[in-house]
């Protein structure tokens, strides 16, 4: 084992009861009681470690998640008694009995073909009555943001992100303001609005934990794409900013003053 | 709620939010993964029956629903003891060994994705490797191996913050 070795080694001590039987451990323990430089080097290492820990280990969970976790346990609870108590026991509501299902089997297939018809007709009825102005492209978007949304990539490198979408059939090549494109990166992921592609890059706010979602599709896939000029808005609990360039439509999204998402697209 | 979900509560949920937040660096979504791995824990708890086994199987749960909210997470190469980089860190400065709370989650969440849960377990536990491989579903050298990689960004980033984040400088 070299110095460097032993160093990567001893980045992970935490004391003899934990790591004393840690073979790799012990023989860097033994290299640095030679070498006055390791043993210096490993000292501060140790305070790093033990200062962290200890700072992490102060923080105080919010005052009211525990009574949140008891309420929401309780009520979890007990819809698991009621389901388990509707599939038997001493519940009197009535269930579908296995001899009713088998005497009327030619009725139940019709009535459950017809539901999935009548669903059908609903679906496409409503989907096609879907808003698929740039407002309605606007607003799915940040309903995703703000209900469930999910990165396919976590990752503070911009490129990788870009290569992501690329690689999964997204906009990836679109140009952006400076200022956004100093901000850091948390992720991203591919979606789809009306059959079209769609890229989400997700950002941290400067100065906030806030996130800072970005949206951005072909400009010619929706009918009056936004102005070149960024143009606020407001959805729900979001500030919105949305402008066009180079054929792509821009939707800029977070829980941030207005001021600060128009500094990031001047 | 009877006494024992609610002593199991009091035993583990400061712990299950302070690695929530090594995670996900946000306290909303920590309290959300805290919340979200007791009502996992309220509907499946009779089947763990050896209740030695209670702590990692909680800490195992928030893992998986963080992984699960998170969706997927970019895989880094594991580094081996023998290709280990010239650039470990130096000495660590006053500045950053003086660390606050809030500093280090800040740092936290600069470093890679694929450490940060390992490196979390290494400083809010007293587990062992195998301990935090069972917790994570990785080999022990893996966890080995990233909790070293993990340090050694940590550090990097805890230079690299503002000073009030980082606390007084002695």
């Amino acid at each position: 084992m070299n110095r460097d070795q032993a160093k990567e080694v001893l980045l992970r001590f935490r004391s003899m009861e934990l790591d004393g039987s840690d073979t790799e451990m012990l023989e860097a323990l033994v290299l640095c009681q030679g070498d006055a430089e390791l043993k210096e080097w490993f000292q501060q290492q140790k305070r790093f470690n033990s200062s962290v820990r200890e700072a992490l280990r102060q923080i105080a969970p919010p005052e009211k998640l525990r009574d949140d976790i008891l309420a929401g346990a309780r009520s979890k609870r007990r819809d698991q008694e009621r389901t388990a108590l509707s599939k038997g026991g001493n519940d009197t509501t009535p269930v579908l009995s296995y001899s009713f299902v088998r005497r009327h089997r030619e009725f139940l297939a019709l009535a459950a073909s017809i539901a999935l018809l009548l669903g059908g007709i609903f679906y496409w009825t409503t989907r096609s009555s879907e808003d698929r102005s740039f407002t309605g492209f606007e607003n799915r978007m940040l309903r995703f943001a703000i209900r469930e949304y999910r990165m396919d990539i976590l990752t503070n490198d911009a490129k990788a992100v870009r290569q992501y979408l690329a690689k999964s059939g997204g906009p990836s090549d679109f140009p952006l303001p400076a200022s956004l494109i100093a901000t850091p990166v948390l992720g991203g992921a591919k979606l789809s609005w009306q059959n079209h592609p769609v890229a989400m890059i997700c950002f941290e706010a400067p100065g906030t934990k806030h996130t800072l979602y970005l949206f951005v599709t072909d400009a010619k896939a929706i009918p009056e794409p936004p102005d070149p000029r960024p143009q606020p808005g407001k959805f729900r609990k979001l500030n919105t900013v949305k402008w066009s360039r180079d054929g792509r439509a821009f939707v800029l999204a977070g829980e941030v003053p207005e001021t600060v998402l128009q500094d990031l697209v001047r | 709620m009877d006494a024992d979900f609610e002593k199991v509560v009091d035993l583990y949920y400061a712990a299950l939010y302070r690695f929530a937040l090594s995670l996900s660096g946000h306290e909303s979504d920590a309290a959300d993964l805290t919340q979200q791995t007791f009502y996992v824990w309220a509907v499946k708890r009779e089947q763990i029956r050896d209740s030695s086994k209670v702590k990692s199987w909680l800490f195992t749960t928030l893992h998986r629903q963080f992984l699960q909210k998170a969706a997927r997470i970019t895989r880094f190469p594991e580094v081996g003891l023998e290709q280990s980089e010239p650039d470990l860190p130096d000495v660590p400065t006053e500045a950053v060994v003086r660390a606050d709370s809030s500093g280090v989650v800040e740092a936290l969440r600069k470093i890679d994705p694929a450490f940060r849960d390992a490196v979390a377990l290494f400083y809010l536990e007293d587990y062992s490797y195998v301990e935090i491989a069972e917790v994570l579903g990785v080999p022990m050298g893996t966890v080995k191996s990233r909790i070293s990689r993990g340090i050694a960004q940590l550090q990097r980033a805890m230079a690299d913050l503002p000073l009030t984040a980082k606390g007084k400088i002695l």
